[in-house]
């Protein structure tokens, strides 16, 4: 059964393990069209709510919906065709070609062979990604960053299409934290041209200059709850950076671009 | 690495014709091409075999050699989807204990069958022992994957020493049977451990072969969302799959068929390792192609193996599980080395 999202909506969700509410109260709508960056300091909870987000984790408390429908855990195979995530880190332990681990992206979409429609969408996610060059080669010798590379591709394939109905729902967990600037920004460009009016995503990511000059709406996240949202000018104003994260910081508004630096300790 | 197309399964499938007819024509009593061709000929004619080496071929060597390929083609396949299932390279029936548990529930049947009442064994009737091995394998099973699981997935470490503990309770569990036996069933206890196809009949090659092919066509509809399952958990679950499902699914078939396996031939080792790792070296690790394939290379290293197992010593007999053991041991401890799982934690094909 396939189901649609169109809205992911929050609503007084918290995630408790061993008494310590790792998310809590947490109360948000996240429309199509937009690219959403989870800010915050380590252990704030942004990647537990990705999981819940993602039904990887069953909240606590409280409620997810997608469109209005209330989600669960249980439902998450059925959104595989129009939810894709992207992991900090893939390790596997056998033999497989990048391309391989592409066409694992088209695994929701087909029953035992994959349609020639299958193999057209891989070559388009290799051909944008520039992934030609190591496509034949085994995943393990890949370096970290190739690695992303190609996973990001599976991801991408998963949902290369917008859905009849709903919107598609693309989750990233600190995505390009193991590549190069320029990788970064071609990343980051292909997120942004990936965003249509039937596409949520949402991304966590540590780079706040990144996330100032991307991002159509920012959460910043402390001790598990939502600190402040909104425009990424308005958020990491550097009154909010010293409180979540204790640092001192000056922000800049530069010709076509915000710049954030932080004070040396 | 090879195309597993077409040709690459034809190649393999004549290769273990091949073997087969040399491991039929060899032994204590050679059978030659005509004296086969003339056994199948009275055989459906309806008439009793004409000499002794027609008799040979039918009631020994024929179901012999089916056995060893039934055989191996289920522990191949065994070491296929395990590995899938625990993410692990190195995992086989003989190391995580599934033979062991299996060897340990047969060895109850083989010395208490006195205390056995009567009723059940005819209701059981040849399925009494794979019963008991299938009661054992599953305790052993399930006791490794749930003890050697950390939140993740499975460290190689882990598995190994778990596996190694769960093995010695199956062993001593065995050997306390065989202790407590009466010497004729302790001297079978002790053959079948080592592993034997000398007691091969058609009853069992009925009995594994229609085992090994419905099993095969149950698993080979899962080889996609075992290759999902190399991603991790996880990535699976996103990709669709539900992945404690397909565990479940994928424990209970391969418990079932390992089981019967060694209900009748006994503990074989190493064939599970070595037949996929083999084949992903050659083919890669696409769960579609490299099932069947490992259940044809399988079939014919194991049928071999039990040709050595009868010529090295003719007219005596080797038990086949010391062959493979003999070979396998250290062609595992090599893999270990040469992938430096002995010195830190890595990858295996890395």
């Amino acid at each position: 059964m396939r189901k649609e999202v169109s809205m992911v909506r929050l609503q007084d969700v918290g995630f408790e393990i061993n008494k310590k509410w790792l998310v809590k109260d947490l109360n948000y709508a996240f429309e199509p069209g937009k690219m959403y960056m989870l800010c915050g300091p380590n252990g704030a909870g942004k990647s537990t709510l990705l999981k819940l987000i993602s039904l990887q984790q069953k909240a606590s408390e409280g409620n997810i919906f997608y469109n209005e429908a209330n989600v669960k855990p249980g439902h998450a195979a059925s959104f595989a065709t129009n939810r894709a995530v992207l992991s900090q880190q893939i390790d596997i332990s056998f033999p497989l070609s990048a391309e391989e681990i592409i066409m694992m992206g088209r695994y929701p979409h087909f029953e035992v062979k994959p349609s020639k429609h299958d193999v057209e969408i891989c070559e388009q996610a290799i051909a944008l990604l520039e992934l030609e060059p190591f496509r034949k080669r085994n995943y393990l010798t890949l370096s970290g960053g190739e690695k992303q590379r190609v996973q990001f591709a599976r991801v991408l394939v998963q949902i290369w299409e917008e859905p009849p109905i709903g919107s598609r729902l693309l989750l990233l967990d600190e995505p390009i934290s193991s590549l190069d600037i320029k990788h970064q920004l071609e990343f980051l460009f292909h997120v942004r041209n990936f965003i249509t009016p039937k596409t949520i995503v949402i991304a966590i990511l540590h780079d706040l200059n990144l996330a100032l000059n991307y991002a159509d709406e920012l959460l910043l996240m402390k001790e598990g709850r939502l600190f402040k949202s909104g425009k990424p000018v308005d958020v990491l104003q550097p009154v909010y950076i010293e409180q979540v994260f204790g640092v001192h910081s000056h922000l800049h508004h530069l010709p076509g671009a915000d710049f954030l630096w932080a004070e040396k300790l | 690495m090879l195309q597993p197309n077409k040709t690459f399964f034809f190649c393999l499938s004549a290769l273990l014709l091949t073997s087969m007819l040399i491991a039929i024509a060899l032994g204590a009593v050679p059978v030659s091409v005509q004296q086969m061709a003339g056994a199948v000929k009275h055989f459906f004619s309806g008439k009793d075999p004409a000499n002794i080496y027609e008799a040979v071929f039918l009631q020994l060597r024929l179901p012999r050699v089916l056995l060893c390929c039934i055989v191996g083609a289920i522990l191949s396949a065994s070491g296929v989807l395990m590995q899938g299932l625990f993410r692990n390279p190195i995992v086989e029936p003989g190391l995580v204990g599934t033979s062991a548990g299996a060897a340990f529930g047969a060895s109850i049947v083989f010395v208490l069958a006195a205390s056995i009442p009567p009723s059940f064994k005819a209701l059981t009737g040849p399925l009494l022992v794979p019963l008991f091995a299938f009661g054992g394998a599953s305790l052993a099973t399930y006791a490794v994957y749930t003890l050697a699981k950390s939140r993740k997935n499975i460290g190689i470490t882990a598995l190994l020493l778990v596996g190694i503990a769960i093995n010695a309770v199956g062993l001593s569990g065995t050997g306390f049977m065989s202790y407590i036996a009466r010497d004729p069933q302790a001297r079978s206890i002790t053959f079948w451990n080592l592993g034997t196809f000398s007691g091969a009949g058609w009853l069992q090659v009925g009995i594994t072969g229609l085992i090994a092919g419905l099993i095969f066509f149950l698993t080979i509809r899962y080889a996609k969302q075992l290759n999902a399952l190399i991603l991790g958990e996880e990535e699976a679950s996103y990709l669709g799959v539900d992945a404690s499902k397909l565990k479940r699914r994928i424990m209970f078939y391969n418990t079932a068929m390992v089981s019967v396996a060694t209900a009748f031939v006994g503990v074989i080792s190493f064939v599970g390792l070595i037949v996929p790792h083999l084949l992903r070296l050659l083919i890669g690790s696409d769960n579609k192609y490299l099932l069947p394939a490992s259940m044809i290379l399988g079939a014919m290293l194991m049928c071999l193996t039990d040709l050595l197992a009868r010529v090295l010593l003719a007219p005596a007999e080797i038990p086949v599980g010391i062959i493979t053991s003999l070979i396998g041991a250290p062609v595992f401890i090599a893999l270990l080395r040469k992938h430096n799982v002995l010195n830190e934690k890595g990858g295996f094909y890395g």
